[in-house]
């Protein structure tokens, strides 16, 4: 019944999508077939047509692209209302009236009952209030100016906004010549293939493809995150031409941090204090932050947090600096407690925060942006903020507190943009 | 905006009205009632320039922007001069018609004119907020329909090459984009016609190629209006409020689609195929080959379906054998110059269309 309904017999019973009169085109056919003696030929005709239609509609399975079930529906509905009409022209005047009260409440009805959908559209695009199109992303994308002319895109979207808003090159990923991406084996040949024979440099991917494992592995471990458009779902990784220099990066985080000590190298009170120019709220007494020397993303040392319910903070010393600018945070955390962790900016007036750590155990960049505003009276970095969870065993490593002048949208970004400003 | 509303003028309006009045000129015997014509005609400008590009493109590639506006203006010229002396007869029939209704209007008693003019204020009021918020917002908002963007794409390629070549060429070389669609290129022609224009202003937008959408939907909605207000006007005022609680038409209002496009065609060329069975006038059967052939043009599934127009104009017009096929025949030729021609080619030197599927052959 329900695979009728909403299937095959959809353009009848889709009440979101072809309103809650449709169904009506059942019992008029077949007022119509039953008085088909009376018919004119050009209505016999036209019922041909439409009933070969819908056969052919759904012979190309029409009932799973509504799309093609619309070719019907303005048709079907004129032709319930003219049928209809005929079957009650001949009635009383009270008789009509009562008929157009019941549609009309059934029409109203479809307006309410699916009113988030039609709310939805309407802020979307008639009054234009929400914005879901990734024009920061698109811009990025025509701005990059590191590529050669046979570099290209691998283009994992099903949408054609690459080609249409973009003036780079690239490969679908549906393009025959993927096909010998895809007979490989291995991440290494797979890489190599995508690298030097497809020269591809950037992947341009949609949340709505689903890469396979070898393409997630080279996304997850030779690529860097360059854009990220949370909002729509877009993510622009570069594929690495070489292991990034580390030392080079590691200077980033300890020479240009707007912290001070943000690689968590000088501990002058002891391995079993705070780190110099850090703070702790009144939740972190003596012996919950120690220094750590194995677990370790930036420098020799990093700080290992053992707590509930805290902030482990630095105030911004030249915070007047950036009154009315962007202030965008990256710091290195590692932790198996999904979703407790993340870090702030705060201002007195406003808060920023970044994404929670998953969990998984493993070294994560977490970010926050922020713009200070011009009335602020100091500037507070939360380099970590733990939840109150009433579990005080709970262990963070944090590591690499990089703040820097700017918007940034990924670590990348700002460290190519950076790295090659020095170079020059 | 002032480009968009002189390409949406010339294109929608003025050619549209020179279609008409060539119609007219077929309609001597008013067997059909003009101003219904015009309502019909609306859809066809743009239609019909795209379809001239087509051949323009197809025919003779790889010349200025230029010699292309001039090819258009060129036919539209010729166009004009067939249908001038019936530009007057049009007007007149407007005038009678704004009569018509000026009369009823004053036969009213006074609280029924009052009653007609809250009603009418109403709907003005609710045409220009949705116009204003339609051409300030929802127009400006950027393209990004899966289908839109696909067709879009293809549009800028004719453009920049000047020639249909990658219509059969998947791979797009200079920026290796993908296509395969099965449909003939009328809504991506649109883009080009906009972007051709647009080059003697040195801009570059796609707000023509935007409104398409909802123009049609709207045509739509019109004619839907306009066969049950035969019988009732709240009858018609509801047909067209159901036709709007359906969320898929709706959408089609205000997204960026091809659905309205390539929708109105065939609905009217089922209205046309009513009037030729009916009244057998060489008008309808005129209308009846360019409007299936114009649906086949936009879409696929109206190249399947204007099939069994053909199928059933044999089967169900009145007369003998010769006669069928002679009307049958012409409608067919009809058919193929507006539109199914495209798909000959693709049987025969594409892809093959939805019947085979083979790669490229002569055009790579």
């Amino acid at each position: 019944m329900e695979l009728w309904l909403e299937n095959y017999l959809s353009l009848f019973f889709n009440f979101k999508l072809f309103g809650n009169l449709n169904w009506l085109a059942i019992p008029l056919l077949i007022y119509f077939l039953v008085t088909i003696k009376k018919r004119k030929r050009w209505e016999i005709a036209i019922a041909f047509v439409f009933i070969f239609s819908c056969l052919f509609l759904s012979s190309k399975k029409g009932q799973s692209n509504p799309r093609y079930l619309l070719t019907l529906y303005p048709f079907v509905l004129s032709t319930i209302f003219l049928l209809g009409w005929e079957y009650i022209q001949k009635r009383s005047h009270r008789f009509h009236l009562g008929i157009f009260i019941i549609c009309t409440i059934a029409i109203l009805f479809n307006f309410y009952h699916f009113r988030e959908t039609y709310k939805f559209y309407l802020r979307y695009k008639v009054i234009a209030v929400d914005d879901y199109f990734p024009h920061d992303l698109l811009k990025f994308i025509n701005n990059i100016g590191d590529l050669n002319s046979d570099s290209t895109f691998l283009v994992c979207s099903q949408r054609s906004l690459f080609h249409y808003y973009t003036n780079k090159k690239g490969i679908d990923y549906r393009d025959p010549r993927m096909r010998i991406f895809k007979r490989q084996k291995n991440k290494e040949a797979t890489l190599d293939v995508l690298k030097n024979e497809l020269e591809i440099d950037y992947i341009y991917l949609h949340w709505e493809y689903k890469p396979n494992s070898i393409l997630l592995d080279i996304i997850s471990n030779d690529c860097d995150l360059v854009y990220q458009d949370i909002k729509n779902g877009f993510y622009l990784y570069r594929i690495r031409e070489k292991e990034p220099d580390k030392k080079e990066l590691e200077r980033l985080f300890v020479n240009d941090s707007l912290l001070k000590n943000g690689s968590f190298e000088e501990w002058s009170h002891g391995a079993l204090k705070k780190p110099d120019f850090f703070e702790g709220g009144d939740n972190i007494s003596e012996g919950m932050i120690i220094r750590e020397e194995k677990e370790v993303k930036v420098g020799r040392y990093s700080a290992k947090i053992t707590g509930d319910n805290f902030n482990f903070t630095q105030d911004l010393s030249n915070f007047e600096d950036y009154k009315g600018k962007s202030l965008t945070c990256f710091v290195w955390v590692k932790t198996d407690i999904p979703d407790k962790y993340r870090i702030q900016i705060y201002d007195g007036f406003d808060s920023s925060f970044s994404k929670r750590h998953p969990g998984e155990g493993d070294w994560k960049l977490l970010q926050v942006n922020c713009t200070i505003n011009p009335l602020a009276k100091f500037v507070i970095i939360r380099v970590i903020q733990a939840e109150k969870t009433e579990k005080v065993n709970d262990v963070v490593y944090v590591d690499g507190a990089l703040a820097v002048e700017g918007d940034w949208n990924t670590f990348y970004s700002y460290a190519l943009h950076t790295i090659n400003e020095k170079n020059k | 905006m002032i480009l968009f509303s002189l390409q949406f003028i010339l294109t929608n309006i003025i050619f549209s009205v020179i279609i008409c009045t060539v119609f007219i000129r077929f309609n001597k015997e008013r067997i059909h009632s003009n101003l219904e014509l015009l309502l019909y005609s609306l859809g066809l400008g743009p239609v019909f320039t795209s379809l001239l590009l087509y051949y323009l493109l197809l025919f003779s590639p790889h010349h200025s922007n230029l010699f292309y506006i001039l090819g258009v203006f060129v036919i539209y010229l010729i166009l004009f001069f067939m249908g001038r002396k019936y530009f007057p007869v049009l007007l007149a029939d407007g005038n009678k018609k704004i009569k018509k209704i000026k009369n009823i209007f004053n036969n009213l008693s006074p609280s029924h004119q009052t009653k007609s003019i809250i009603i009418t204020s109403f709907l003005i009021l609710f045409l220009v907020s949705f116009s204003f918020l339609y051409t300030t917002n929802t127009l400006q908002t950027p393209l990004d329909g899966t289908d839109s963007l696909r067709y879009g794409t293809l549009g800028k390629i004719f453009f920049v090459e000047k020639s249909l070549e990658y219509r059969w060429i998947r791979i797009y070389p200079k920026t290796g984009f993908l296509q395969r669609i099965n449909h003939a290129p009328s809504f991506s022609l649109l883009l080009t016609w906009e972007k051709i224009m647009d080059s003697f202003f040195n801009a570059n937008k796609d707000l023509y190629y935007k409104s398409l959408s909802t123009y049609y939907g709207l045509l739509i909605l019109i004619v839907m209006f306009f066969w049950l207000s035969k019988k009732n006007k709240y009858l018609a005022l509801l047909g067209v409020f159901a036709l709007l609680s359906g969320f898929y038409f709706f959408e089609t209002l205000i997204t960026q689609h091809l659905d309205s496009y390539r929708i109105f065609f065939l609905i009217i060329s089922w209205i046309f195929l009513g009037y030729a069975i009916e009244k057998k006038d060489f008008l309808s059967f005129l209308l009846l080959g360019i409007f299936s052939g114009f649906a086949a043009f936009t879409h696929t599934i109206g190249a399947v379906l204007v099939i069994l127009n053909c199928l059933a104009l044999f089967i169900f017009v009145k007369g003998n054998l010769k006669y069928k096929l002679k009307k049958t025949t012409f409608v067919t030729i009809s058919i193929i110059t507006f539109g199914w021609f495209h798909y000959i080619l693709d049987i025969f030197w594409g892809y093959g269309w939805i019947i085979f599927t083979r790669e490229i052959t002569w055009w790579g």
